[in-house]
């Protein structure tokens, strides 16, 4: 999703990126619509990717989409429906193909690529990528954490700071969270006052562990660069271990056993 | 175990598609009888007939055993059916040529898969795609719990995706397979997925060199080329297909959008149409809402575009008009997402 009050061509811009491939492409239409003689690739190629272009920034397609539909957000997905490689790919090879001799095409194409590698942005160096070697692909903290704190065939409750929220439900659904993803994604959510809490840079102990100790929340997952006002064993939690960069604490009052002896932990710890 | 698991990969990701895809070669011209298409073709119709059982299984409040079990047995028997009625056409299965164009080509596609299976990926949709999957193996319901959190499900805000069985899919294919849904997504689907990009791009790449088939490899190379080199932003296309693989955008992306290209080439090279490519969209519209319910749109909108200049090459209005009757099922859904779904 994409911010909202962007125009069309801002959105376009912002999918482009530094334009370089977007300028092939055009380049690529305008080879196409000249040299192309077979007609049926030149009008689903070319005449459809120019008509999907002029209806993406055209005002009363763009306005409905954008703002009758509610999809200002996602707009930019119309512009997958272009294909841009296939496209830019075809009108290379097609260009190529004109010159006869072998060791020019070989030099022409050592020069296309050679663009391609300049102009272009290495994808496996974009930042959504990760060295997480497990077989999950997942942090390895958050592996660590969540076996050190899941019960078998039932349900605990974890708070885990936002930087990691998303991983423990991909690892074991057992673990029950007050808040998730839509709260990172959209603000909103249940529990957005324990949210707020926890993305403080100092946190304040007494108020974060009274909240989660309400909310029947196990364990507390807490980045060690966050600064604690207090103790949390003052507030019935306990330290249990350091995982990469996050401390773990774990409840001292709430039930932990298997739920047929829940009666049995509650009269005993009524006295 | 893990024997056990790969040979159920194999069968639910290989075998069954690739018979239920022999289908298609008795209609289909024999330059389009290729490994990659009838297994693309297989695949694409496997989705369409799991997103229907699936849709019927949420309406009727059953549960990921019984789906689990409807589906198996309805793959089963479509690809068994299939596969003994079209066995005789697998002899006539056009091969590639080996040359350099295809090697370079096939170490471009193993380089994805090994780039797919090192390196993880920090996306915030996995918390629906495969916490949604983790949560229905693990309670056998759908959606009744909430998949970013485990409460009781108390949003309409979640509504927008249910129309997608994508991570039911995903449930579905660990459950048979024994294999833990994050890792199955990651690495075997993830894998899986850029192969058969790769080969529809191949077999697009034959459709557009026709007279000269011998560049079709190349083409292939160079678009995977400027795929991995085309992180110009985290919109774009590329960055959906090598990145979030597995997600039903980036599935979108990889087939529906190229399949779509692929079967109006065809349509438009043929003098005489076949009745199958006008099969196949729709399949593919059922499939492509599988993947997102976007697609209703998506693939709607650019088939339509791309079948009017079709039709004006051809000089052909009913090629326009069976367009339109394919694209039924997209109607169907969109009624049904903003009868049911929409928030």
């Amino acid at each position: 999703m994409i911010e909202t009050g962007l125009t069309p061509i801002e959105i376009f811009k912002l999918y482009s990126g530094n334009g370089t491939f977007m300028l092939m492409f055009v380049a690529s239409l305008v080879y196409l619509w000249c040299f192309e003689k077979e007609k049926i690739n030149k009008m689903v190629l070319v005449l459809s990717s120019v008509t999907l272009l002029v209806l993406f920034v055209f005002p009363l397609f763009s306005g409905f989409f954008m703002h009758k539909m509610d999809e200002e957000t996602t707009y930019y997905r119309f512009l997958w429906t272009v294909p841009t490689a296939i496209i830019s790919s075809y009108a290379i090879i097609h260009f190529l193909n004109r010159f006869k001799k072998w060791w020019l095409r070989l030099i022409l194409m050592t020069i296309i690529t050679a663009c391609i590698l300049i102009g272009g942005v290495f994808m496996y160096e974009g930042p959504m990528f990760y060295n997480w070697n497990n077989p999950y692909q997942i942090p390895d903290e958050v592996i660590d954490i969540c076996d050190e704190i899941v019960i078998e065939n039932r349900e605990v409750g974890a708070v885990f700071p936002d930087e990691i929220l998303y991983f423990p439900r991909m690892y074991n659904s057992y673990i029950v969270m007050p808040y998730g993803f839509e709260t990172l994604q959209f603000g909103t959510g249940p529990n957005s006052d324990l949210h707020s809490e926890m993305t403080k840079e100092t946190i304040d102990v007494k108020t974060l562990f009274e909240m989660c100790e309400s909310r029947n929340i196990h364990y507390v997952i807490l980045n060690q660069n966050k600064t604690l006002s207090g103790d949390p064993s003052e507030h019935n939690y306990e330290f249990v271990d350091s995982y990469g960069d996050y401390d773990l604490y774990r409840s001292t009052t709430l039930f932990f056993g298997q739920w047929e002896d829940y009666e049995e932990w509650l009269s005993e710890k009524n006295g | 175990m893990v024997l056990l698991s790969a040979l159920q990969c194999i069968l639910y990701l290989l075998v069954i598609p690739f018979c239920i895809g022999t289908v298609f070669t008795r209609f289909t011209d024999k330059k389009l009888n290729t490994i990659g298409n009838i297994l693309l073709f297989g695949f694409i119709s496997e989705l369409s007939v799991f997103q229907l059982l699936f849709l019927a299984a949420y309406f009727f409040d059953t549960n990921l055993t019984v789906l689990t079990w409807a589906s198996s047995t309805v793959l089963f028997a479509f690809a068994l059916i299939s596969f003994i009625k079209n066995f005789k056409v697998i002899k006539e299965i056009s091969l590639p040529k080996f040359d350099l164009g295809l090697a370079v080509f096939a170490c471009f596609t193993v380089y994805m898969v090994v780039m797919r299976n090192l390196q993880g990926v920090n996306d915030g949709d996995d918390a629906y795609v495969l916490g949604n999957a983790l949560l229905t193996l693990s309670n056998g319901h759908f959606y009744k719990l909430d998949y970013y959190t485990g409460m009781a499900m108390n949003s309409t805000g979640y509504m927008r995706h249910l129309l997608s069985g994508n991570s039911i899919f995903i449930a579905y294919i660990a459950k048979v397979t024994f294999i833990h849904p994050t890792i199955l997504a990651h690495r075997v689907l993830g894998s899986f997925y850029i192969v058969l990009h790769n080969m529809l791009i191949f077999n697009i790449g034959r459709l557009l060199f026709k007279k000269d088939e011998k560049y079709a490899p190349y083409f292939a190379s160079l678009v995977s080329l400027i795929t991995i080199w085309d992180f110009h932003s985290f919109l774009s296309d590329s960055t959906f297909i090598l990145s979030r693989t597995w997600q039903g955008k980036a599935m979108f992306v990889s087939f529906s959008i190229p399949l779509l290209l692929l079967i109006l080439l065809n349509i438009g090279a043929q003098e005489k149409e076949k009745a199958v490519d006008y099969v196949l969209i729709a399949i593919l519209c059922i499939a492509s809402v599988f993947m997102t319910p976007a697609a209703i749109i998506l693939l709607s909108l650019p088939g339509f575009v791309g079948t009017v200049f079709v039709s004006a090459a051809k000089k052909k209005f009913t090629t326009l008009l069976k367009f339109v009757l394919s694209l039924t099922p997209m109607l169907i859904f969109g009624i049904l997402y903003y009868v049911k779904f929409k928030v």
